[in-house]
C-alpha cells in the first residue's frame, strides 16, 4: 500500500526547474583542464550542485528513501533513482540510444535522458526545448507474468502529465526497433528535424 | 541454517517507487521461481542509491531494480540478501549488505 509519510516538501507541486545536470564529454574535459579554477565556473557550479557528494549518497543509501526525502525532499530523492536509471538502461532504451546517435544527436547537446516532465515523473528521452519526449516501452511480458492488471492505466496517468505540462510524446515499442528499424529511425529523424508534430 | 525456501519477494509499482511508495501490484513469488526467471528473461539486478524499505512486511529488506528489456521493481526482505551475492556486481552487494540492519 501506498506510504502516508508525505510532509509539504514532498507534494508534487515542488519546482521541476532543478534538473540533475549532465555534462557533455566536451565540457567534462574544459573542466579538466581548468583544475580547481572550474569551481569558478558558473556551468560547472551548477553542475556541480545538482549532484551531491559521494558521501551524502552514501548516506542516503544508508537511510533510504524515505529518510531521504524527509531530509531534502521528494524531489531529490526521485532525482537520485532518476540518475540510476539513466545509468542502467534497458536494452530497448540503449538500441534508442544508438539509433540517435546513427543520426546524428548528442546525449546532453540534443537530447537528455530520464529528463523530469513533472515531481516524480521522467521521460526516458527529452528535447525539453520543444518539450518533446520520447518513450521507450520495452517489453511486457515480463510484467504480465506477476501483473493481475495491466499496464494500460499507468500509460494513461503519464499520457495525462505529459498533456498537462504542455509536452508533445513519442512512443517507440521494443518491436518498433527490433523489427521496424528502418520505419523507427526515418520517423526519429523527422523527430530531430522538428517536421513531426507528434506521433504514437 | 535458515529455511529460505519461504522466502518471497513481490513486485511493486516502480511508478510508485520512485516517488517513494511502495505499491503491491501483482503475486509474490519463491526466491527459486524469481531467480530463474531473471535467467529466463535475461535480466540482472540492480542496487539504486536508495533502496531500504521501512515499516512495513518488507521492513529492512530493500527495493531492487531488474534491468532486461524492461525494468521492474522487487521488494526484497531483509532474510534474502545473503542470498543475493550472486546476482548483484560485488560492489553494490557489499553496498546492501551496509545498508541493511545487522
Amino acid at each position: 500500500m501506498p506510504g502516508d509519510w508525505g510532509d509539504e516538501r514532498g507534494e508534487r507541486v515542488a519546482n521541476v526547474s532543478r534538473q540533475p545536470r549532465h555534462a557533455t564529454e566536451e565540457q567534462r574535459a574544459e573542466w579538466r583542464a581548468l583544475g580547481r579554477e572550474k569551481f569558478r565556473d558558473p556551468d560547472h557550479q551548477r553542475f556541480a550542485q545538482s549532484h551531491r557528494s559521494t558521501e551524502s549518497l552514501r548516506e542516503a543509501g544508508r537511510h533510504g528513501y524515505q529518510a531521504t526525502a524527509e531530509r531534502y525532499g521528494r524531489d531529490f530523492a526521485s532525482d537520485l533513482l532518476a540518475s540510476h536509471r539513466r545509468e542502467q538502461p534497458t536494452r530497448p532504451e540503449r538500441e534508442m540510444a544508438g539509433l540517435l546517435k546513427e543520426l546524428g544527436a548528442e546525449e546532453g547537446r540534443d537530447y537528455h535522458r530520464e529528463y523530469k516532465v513533472s515531481p516524480g515523473m521522467y521521460a526516458d528521452f527529452a528535447i525539453p526545448e520543444r518539450k518533446l519526449a520520447i518513450e521507450v516501452h520495452g517489453g511486457a511480458h515480463q510484467a504480465t507474468f506477476f501483473l493481475e492488471r495491466g499496464m494500460p492505466e499507468r500509460e494513461e496517468r503519464r499520457t495525462g502529465i505529459y498533456e498537462r505540462e504542455g509536452w508533445t510524446v513519442h512512443v517507440v515499442t521494443d518491436r518498433d526497433l527490433r523489427e521496424g528499424r528502418v520505419e523507427t529511425r526515418a520517423r526519429m529523424r523527422d523527430v530531430l528535424a522538428g517536421s513531426v508534430a507528434s506521433g504514437e | 541454517m535458515a529455511d529460505t525456501s519461504a522466502l518471497t519477494v513481490q513486485l511493486i509499482d516502480g511508478e510508485a517507487w520512485e516517488w517513494g511508495e511502495i505499491a503491491i501490484i501483482g503475486r509474490s513469488v519463491t526466491l527459486q521461481e524469481w531467480f530463474g526467471k531473471l535467467v529466463e528473461w535475461e535480466m540482472r539486478l540492480s542496487l539504486m542509491p536508495l533502496s531500504r524499505i521501512t515499516g512495513g512486511p518488507y521492513d529492512s529488506g530493500h527495493v531492487l531494480m531488474a534491468v532486461g528489456d524492461t525494468r521492474l521493481y522487487f521488494a526484497v526482505p531483509a532474510a534474502a540478501i545473503a542470498l543475493l551475492q550472486a546476482w548483484l556486481p560485488e560492489g553494490e552487494y557489499r553496498e546492501l549488505l551496509r545498508r541493511t540492519p545487522q
